[in-house]
């Protein structure tokens, strides 16, 4: 499959609703016959160098697309029928398109974590193994404290493995009340103000 | 008499540029002179190849109406 452009010009006197519609045709009129729309680029109402049908100005469009040729002619057919079309232009496209491909992340060096203990195990270990206080308490709790002793064993084990892929940079948060504490009183009032100043 | 020679870089060349793109009006105005026709390529330097996808580049920039076909000269 090739890749195409193709620029069209709508008249902008039309609504915007209206000039919204036509791209939207050409749009779907290239995904609903086998094509992939690569870039669009709408580079809005521009004065013409002459003037077309007594119009100074059109409302450009331009469409970078991937698809089988069986997609050109209905697509001249769909300018050639359509009104509000001035003028378009189809060529096969010669340009670099790793402007218009999604960059992928950088990867970075993963953040060295210091060897502290897990918050959750340091308070398992001594404290959750509750110790049963009478043989009736005995029997009930353990189920629901054997749960609970797996379910905080096994999150600090989880948060080491799901956080070390080099892809996350976000470092550990702070306590959310923290930040919000400390930036307000920062930004009230600029340095070197004196209310004494414009007195 | 000697005759100064003008440069003679193809600026597609120098700067690695490999596709010309019919709607960059600022990059073809360089290659039209003031009446809006094309220059030719013993004046502006270019190589052959980038001539021609030059000229292609403003013949379809024309028929966008993104150039004009002829423009008023200066008297």
């Amino acid at each position: 499959m090739r890749v195409y452009d193709t620029t069209f010009i709508i008249n902008p006197q039309t609504d915007d609703s209206l000039i919204d519609q036509s791209v939207r045709s050409v749009a779907d009129l290239i995904t609903g016959n086998g094509g992939r729309i690569i870039n669009e680029d709408r580079m809005g109402t521009r004065r013409l160098a002459y003037q077309i049908e007594d119009l100074t100005q059109g409302y450009y469009t331009t469409f970078i697309f991937e698809g089988p040729s069986s997609i050109l002619p209905i697509l001249d057919r769909h300018f050639k029928l359509g009104e509000s079309f001035m003028r378009h232009l189809t060529i096969v496209y010669d340009g670099d398109l790793s402007a218009f491909t999604p960059k992928e992340t950088e990867v970075i060096a993963p953040i060295e974590r210091k060897s502290t203990p897990a918050p959750g195990a340091a308070a398992m270990t001594p404290t959750e193994p509750t110790p049963p206080a009478s043989d009736t308490m005995a029997e009930a709790a353990p189920p629901i404290a054997d749960t609970e002793v797996e379910a905080e064993v096994a999150s600090p084990v989880a948060d080491p493995v799901e956080s070390t892929p080099a892809e996350e940079q976000a470092p550990e948060k702070p306590p959310p009340s923290a930040p919000a504490e400390e930036a307000p009183p920062a930004q009230k009032e600029p340095p070197g103000y004196d209310e004494e100043d414009e007195l | 008499m000697q005759v100064m020679r003008r440069r003679k870089f193809c600026y597609f060349c120098e700067n690695k540029i490999h596709f010309v793109d019919y709607k960059d009006e600022r990059l073809l105005r360089r290659f039209v002179n003031e009446r809006g026709k094309i220059i030719p390529r013993r004046v502006t330097g270019n190589c052959a190849r980038h001539q021609r996808k030059t000229t292609r580049g403003i013949k379809r920039a024309r028929i966008m109406a993104i150039m004009a076909f002829e423009s008023e000269s200066f008297r």
